[in-house]
């Protein structure tokens, strides 16, 4: 294994052509929505302003935010033997630095990784994942999570949300500002072209974040699967990442929210479960399908046996 | 030598819902888990003679059963168009019992298949916790709606299932874990 160069596995041309093109749509929704308001007479440039506040804060506090919405701490080696053993290893190969390794005391089996840059970066297990997974697929998870390091993910995403919290923010105010507006024009019996400026702004941001966010959700599966390949490469084993992810999906993802009486009722009357609208679901996905990711590790897996 | 029936099929006997009236004192003492003292039971009525028999000895069956053992009930349609009987006893054998009866006579009349659920209510951690037995599986799986009402706590339920493996029959296909939201506890 090791005389193969590892990176000959790294490169999907398909996905990355994907990832581009899905950045370029990005920039150039984000270039037009500037322009549009400019011409329209927002001051955009206070909007961003403050959008760039809050995205400072949230770069240089996520950590912190982020271990306390999950209820995770930070593990020291003696308190997880384990997994700083699986990280240490894991690091060398990919030749990164060591982030820091936390972990959530919960049982929904999950991981994840966060952190501006590579020097100040976290990867954090659930115990439930820890509990259930055997060391090798603990492994696989663990990989994911330092590629989408790696990868500078994190960055990548907050950037590409940052115009979408613009048009989010935009949205917010011009509500309000109409809304005022339309109470001034009623006083002063003028200013009915402003107000038209400001409900087609209204409305072009609602637009904006829209698109925006479909697009920042393709971006974020792409990301995924590249992280899923990154994580193949670093540990060899492809085959031990799908079962991991196999186990997960079997927890969370399949307890429904519907209710028995009306499961029940709908299947007395033949309706097939089928109609769900998968497709749609996945439109609105950050995480493709299960079923998707673990098909592809298996390419990658054929790929490897193929190159060995 | 099987103690509770656990086949793939439809189970014919509901001798699996006894096992809660034997978990009931371990869920309080190990698990912190502790009975509201109220259970539902839940079917689809239709307009059958048989099912008007049924309903029939049913009432004199709870009637005499809150002269016996006082458990008060109180029947209730919902939205759905199911029916609820809403019981309360502060014995938690009496109600498990109770709910064991209503579904015998169910079965002597051929009417299992209108039975849907028997809900048990308990509190854990400050959190309100059901454990839904489900009359065509034969088996129990864990109900935990969060505060919001709309979404269920996942985590509480996978975790609470786990730890309960050994006392009660746990449905093992997680998709088979559909909600009852709103069931009227208040009715009694």
């Amino acid at each position: 294994m090791s005389t193969n160069p590892r990176w000959t596995y790294g490169k999907d041309t398909s996905l990355q052509l994907r990832m581009y093109f899905v950045m370029f749509m990005l920039a150039a929704l984000y270039l037009f929505f500037v322009t549009a308001m400019m011409a329209l007479g927002v001051p955009i440039f206070l909007v961003a302003g403050i959008a760039g506040v809050m995205m400072v804060i949230q770069w240089f506090g996520s950590e912190k935010m982020v271990l306390r919405s999950m209820h995770a701490k930070v593990v020291t080696e003696q308190e997880q033997p384990k997994l700083h053993a699986i990280v240490d290893k894991l690091v060398g190969i990919a030749d990164m630095p060591k982030p820091k390794v936390a972990l959530a005391i919960t049982d929904v089996p999950n991981a994840f990784a966060s952190g501006r840059n590579q020097k100040n970066a976290l990867v954090c297990v659930t115990d439930g994942l820890v509990r259930r997974l055997d060391d090798d697929e603990l492994e696989g998870v663990i990989a994911h999570e330092l590629s989408h390091i790696k990868n500078g993910d994190v960055r990548v995403m907050m950037l590409a949300s940052f115009f979408a919290t613009v048009a989010a923010m935009l949205m917010n105010m011009l509500m309000w500002m109409t809304l005022f507006g339309g109470m001034g024009r009623h006083r002063g019996g003028q200013g009915g072209g402003a107000a038209a400026a400001l409900m087609m702004a209204y409305f072009l941001s609602m637009l904006v974040y829209f698109v925006a966010t479909l697009l920042i959700l393709a971006l974020s599966r792409y990301r995924e699967f590249a992280a899923d390949r990154g994580a193949a490469t670093l540990t060899g084993a492809p085959a031990k990442l799908a079962s991991a992810l196999g186990k997960i999906s079997g927890m969370i993802a399949q307890i429904p929210t519907d209710d028995l009486r009306k499961v029940e009722t709908a299947n007395a009357f033949f309706i097939v479960s089928a109609l769900k609208g998968e497709s749609m679901a996945g439109l609105f996905a950050s995480h493709p399908p299960m079923k998707k990711r673990i098909a592809r590790l298996r390419e990658i897996e054929i790929q490897m046996e193929r190159g060995r | 030598m099987a103690l509770f029936r656990r086949g793939k099929g439809a189970a014919k006997t509901d001798d699996a819902i006894l096992a809660i009236a034997v978990a009931e004192p371990l869920l309080s003492s190990t698990h912190q888990m502790f009975t509201t003292g109220k259970v539902g039971l839940t079917f689809k009525p239709n307009d059958s003679e048989f099912f008007s028999d049924l309903e029939n000895e049913m009432r004199q069956l709870l009637a005499a059963g809150e002269q016996m053992t006082g458990t008060r009930y109180s029947i209730v349609t919902d939205a759905y168009g199911y029916r609820w009987i809403i019981m309360a006893d502060d014995q938690f054998e009496d109600l498990v019992m109770a709910v064991y009866a209503v579904g015998q006579s169910f079965n002597e009349h051929g009417c299992r298949d209108q039975l849907l659920a028997a809900v048990f209510p308990f509190t854990f951690e400050g959190k309100e916790v059901e454990w839904i037995y489900t009359y065509k599986r034969g088996t129990f799986y864990p109900f935990v709606p969060a505060p919001d009402g709309q979404h269920r706590d996942n985590d509480t339920e996978i975790g609470l299932s786990e730890k309960v493996a050994k006392l009660l029959p746990i449905e093992k296909q997680l998709a088979q874990w559909y909600a009852l939201w709103g069931v009227p506890f208040d009715a009694v």
